[in-house]
């Protein structure tokens, strides 16, 4: 099937754009997870047409097809776990329309996230959502995956900027969905639908953004806390003080003292949550916003609390919570990062029993996140060579899953359910909500050729 | 499969970080392009039993080792290093392709250098080089037309046969140091060489010359370890007992400073090559220790500063050659968006590569012409060689030289400035 299926495409698509190499195979069978399989064939398309195309021949012939941006997803959501045609978009990569009139941006989906940000921003408007991985991911993967990041407590994830999409679905159809207009409410609302449906539902082509003023002034503030109980209660109480700041993301002792072995900062060890805060906004409200949260911080047992007078200063705030990452790929081979999300007041209770998880088997977890949110990204270290080590971490993932669900939370805050989740879908929703998802998915993919084995597992 | 730098290759998360700092990337959004696309095929060939075969080989040298995607690495990878133990590797499999053998033979040895390069000079001049690019379209294959594009001047005599300055008469010598005469700056920019020297003598240096061998950068980059570590242990002879090694070839330095992990296998001359590598200094780090020549006033000029990638990753010198400039009389430094994004010479890959050379080039002339300055300086015979190509073809008449060069030049010695060799 293989060879025959790369000159059946070729049919299609100009023969360059169409791959099956072995090492070409190799190339598209990953993303940011630890999972690879190798696609059949890989297409890289350059145009809505050629994707529409490319559906229409799979729903044909029953090939899997499996959408694909920077494929930097962190749960396999691009992975070809069924093999077939690898759909890559990331050569799309045009911004078509600034429209500052209407405030809002119209791309390709193979944009990179950090890239739009750039462009928008220089024309003095603002796409708020940041996931970490914002300089290499694209713009039509964070729609597909509803990315979030740490900007989220005050502006919210990517569903809450999409406007408008155009996406190929199964058919073979080009579907325009939604539009430039900020209410709108004729027929339903399907752009949802296909944000965070993970490749699942269509394939994103086009996407329209919708856009804010750009804040012009910010303030950062990093407060240092012996106790977890007492950050949370600040956390609390900043919320209560009637300031949302746009930013609240906490570091665990863990991170803390991977960060200090790292770089020797002169960070306290002992410390059991950093808070990294930030507000943003007409400097005046920037002010007073951050002179309420110096306030509660200061009242509250706070070990040490600084505030950044100039953006060098706010640089080395940040410093050891963007250290975080490269700190903790040190101490192990590997990390593999969790993505929990839960109520925000049960964040103490849900740190605690990381803590205990990771005592019970024997694993090294580094917590950090999204306080403001209640999006924690548990981390475990591990040598993903070892697979004694590695069936401790699927144990202790299980663990983090049941913890989580028990406290009012779910699965994944933002990186999607995709393959890595898929076993444990079960555990956060109801049997009727996982039927109702799957007969939305019959409808609209009656063959179920896209992204096979996502969400639900094999169908 | 075999690689050395495997707890390396098991880091990489695959999270793409690499992807969108790697020029070439940048041009073609395809995944091979990218440092992660090429640690899965290392994996693949190291697990899996994927074939070392020349699509491999390709993919490996497809790849400017510009090393951003090493510098921007978040599990620190070490990519370059695996990507040239993955070329050595298949180096052994495939062998090396007849012109790329010819042209690291005649690198490794300085007798054929001297034979065949006053001809090749020669041709050149007589302008029977340039018939080749005027030849009928399709019947000149495209990387001998590229590499008549790419290739720096060549000098009938070289730098070494020129006699070595010495420092002024009357004052006490501070010390004696050798410079490093690279194959490309002693053939391809005498004048440069001759400029460095003039400089440390001018500041009271002896300066030695010694007989020495191509750095082996080349036949690293090519895979052809063996080579590279004889070329290594030669010039670790003939370098020690110099106070002081000063190159001003990014890339003869970073071949230098490298010797430790090239003769990594005895632990002897390892430790002599470390002793050594703690000793190679690029001209501007050199004159940044030690203090600069007095210079005379001379006409203003507007210059930008190109950072060649075997400088500012390969050595982290980033700096120095900022102050240098910055020192001269007269000279405005107007920096460049992205200065330290590679030029898309490096090294042979304009001549094997010329279209994405092309490319990654186009972005690089935008940024200098954005500067509006006269000049561009860079410590880089390979970057000044596409610089000016890139130049050239743009229809764009800037100056584009070395930074001594334009320190040289206003020495109370120097005669008045030439333009420097197009």
């Amino acid at each position: 099937m293989m060879p025959a299926l790369a000159t059946d495409l070729r049919r299609l698509i100009p023969t360059s754009q169409v791959l099956n190499t072995v090492e070409d195979r190799t190339l598209y069978a990953y993303d940011g997870t630890s999972a690879k399989a190798l696609p059949d064939a890989v297409v890289l398309a350059a145009s809505p047409q050629e994707v529409a195309a490319v559906l229409r021949f799979a729903t044909a012939h029953g090939v899997p097809v499996v959408p694909r941006g920077a494929g930097t997803g962190l749960s396999g959501g691009s992975v070809p776990a069924k093999g077939g045609i690898a759909l890559v978009v990331a050569g799309m990569r045009r911004i078509t329309e600034i429209d500052s009139g209407s405030m809002l941006v119209v791309t390709e989906p193979g944009v990179i996230t950090g890239e739009l940000q750039k462009t928008v921003e220089e024309a003095g408007m603002f796409y708020p959502p940041d996931p970490a991985s914002l300089n290499y991911c694209t713009i039509g993967g964070n729609v597909a995956e509803n990315a979030g990041g740490p900007r989220a407590v005050k502006y919210g994830v990517t569903k809450d900027y999409v406007l408008g999409l155009e996406v190929a679905v199964p058919s073979g159809d080009l579907v325009r969905l939604g539009g430039k207009q900020v209410k709108n409410v004729t027929g339903y609302n399907l752009v949802q639908l296909f944000v965070g449906s993970e490749g699942t539902l269509g394939v994103i082509t086009e996407v329209i953004l919708r856009l804010l003023p750009k804040p012009p002034a910010k303030k950062t503030m990093l407060a240092i806390f012996d106790r977890l109980d007492d950050a949370a209660e600040t956390v609390a109480a900043i919320m209560a003080g009637g300031v949302l700041p746009t930013t609240l993301e906490i570091m665990d002792k863990t991170s803390i003292n991977c960060v200090e072995d790292y770089l020797h900062l002169g960070l306290p060890r002992d410390a059991e949550a950093f808070l990294l805060i930030e507000v943003d906004g007409m400097p005046a409200a920037v002010e007073a916003e951050a002179g309420v949260i110096a306030g509660i911080c200061q009242g509250r047992r706070v070990q040490s609390f600084q505030m950044a007078r100039d953006q060098t200063e706010a640089d080395t705030l940040w410093r050891a919570r963007r250290a975080v990452s490269p700190a903790i790929s040190q101490v192990r081979r590997a990390k593999i990062g969790e993505d929990i999300s839960v109520p925000r007041s049960a964040i103490p209770a849900m740190v605690r029993e990381i803590q205990r998880i990771s005592r019970q088997h024997d694993l090294p977890i580094a917590i950090f996140g999204h306080a403001g949110d209640g999006n924690l990204h548990p981390n475990i270290l591990a040598d993903r060579r070892n697979p004694t080590e590695m069936a401790r971490v699927e144990h202790a993932i299980a663990a983090i899953f049941e913890a989580s669900v028990s406290l009012r939370g779910t699965l994944s805050g933002e990186h999607g359910i995709g393959l890595s989740k898929q076993p444990f879908l079960r555990m956060a929703l109801s049997p009727e909500a996982v039927r109702l998802m799957q007969d939305v998915k019959r409808a609209v993919d009656p063959k179920g050729i896209l992204n096979p084995g996502k969400i639900f597992g094999s169908a | 499969m075999e690689l050395r730098h495997l707890e390396g290759l098991w880091r990489c998360s695959k999270c793409g970080a690499c992807t969108t700092v790697c020029p070439l990337y940048q041009q073609t959004a395809y995944e091979g392009m990218a440092a992660r696309g090429k640690l899965a095929l290392l994996e693949a060939a190291v697990d899996n039993g994927l074939d070392p075969s020349k699509t491999l080989r390709a993919r490996l040298e497809d790849c400017l080792l510009c090393g951003a995607c090493a510098a921007n690495c978040p599990s620190l990878v070490p990519t370059t290093a695996l990507f040239l133990e993955g070329r050595a590797a298949l180096q052994r499999t495939l062998g090396s392709p007849l012109p790329v053998r010819g042209m690291l033979a005649a690198l490794a040895s300085p007798g054929l250098q001297a034979a065949g390069m006053p001809w090749v000079a020669l041709l050149r001049q007589a302008g029977i080089l340039d018939l080749v690019g005027a030849g009928p379209v399709g019947l000149v294959p495209e990387p001998l037309l590229a590499a008549v594009r790419a290739a720096p001047p060549i000098a009938i005599r070289p730098f070494r046969a020129r006699p070595v300055p010495t420092p002024p008469t009357g004052r006490p010598v501070r010390g004696r140091v050798a410079y490093f005469a690279g194959c490309i700056m002693n053939w391809g920019y005498p004048d440069v060489a001759e400029a460095t020297c003039r400089t440390l003598a001018a500041i009271g240096f002896q300066v030695e010359v010694p007989a020495v061998h191509c750095c082996g950068m080349p036949h690293r980059v090519y895979g052809e370890e063996e080579a590279a570590r004889r070329l290594a242990r030669q010039n670790l002879e003939a370098l020690e007992g110099y106070e002081a090694i000063v190159t001003d070839c990014a890339s003869c330095g970073a071949a230098l400073k490298g010797y430790g992990e090239v003769l990594g296998e005895d632990q002897a001359l390892e430790g002599r090559a470390r002793t050594l590598a703690g000793k190679v200094l690029d001209v501007s780090q050199f004159l940044a220790q030690r203090g600069l020549p007095t210079l005379r006033e001379s006409t203003p000029l507007r210059v930008t500063y190109h950072e060649p990638c075997h400088l500012v990753r390969e050595q982290g010198v980033k700096a120095e050659p900022r102050q240098l400039l910055k020192a001269i009389p007269g000279l405005v430094l107007v920096e460049m968006r992205g200065a330290d994004v590679c030029c898309g010479g490096a090294g042979s890959f304009c001549v094997t590569h010329p279209e994405l050379a092309a490319k990654v080039g186009a972005a690089k002339v935008e940024s200098i012409l954005a500067t509006r300055a006269e000049a561009v300086a860079s410590g880089c015979p390979s970057c000044i060689s596409q610089l000016n190509a890139l130049l050239r073809e743009r229809g764009v008449s800037l100056r584009v030289c070395h930074p001594i060069e334009l320190l040289g030049e206003r020495l109370p010695s120097a005669a008045a400035p030439e333009p420097s060799s197009a």
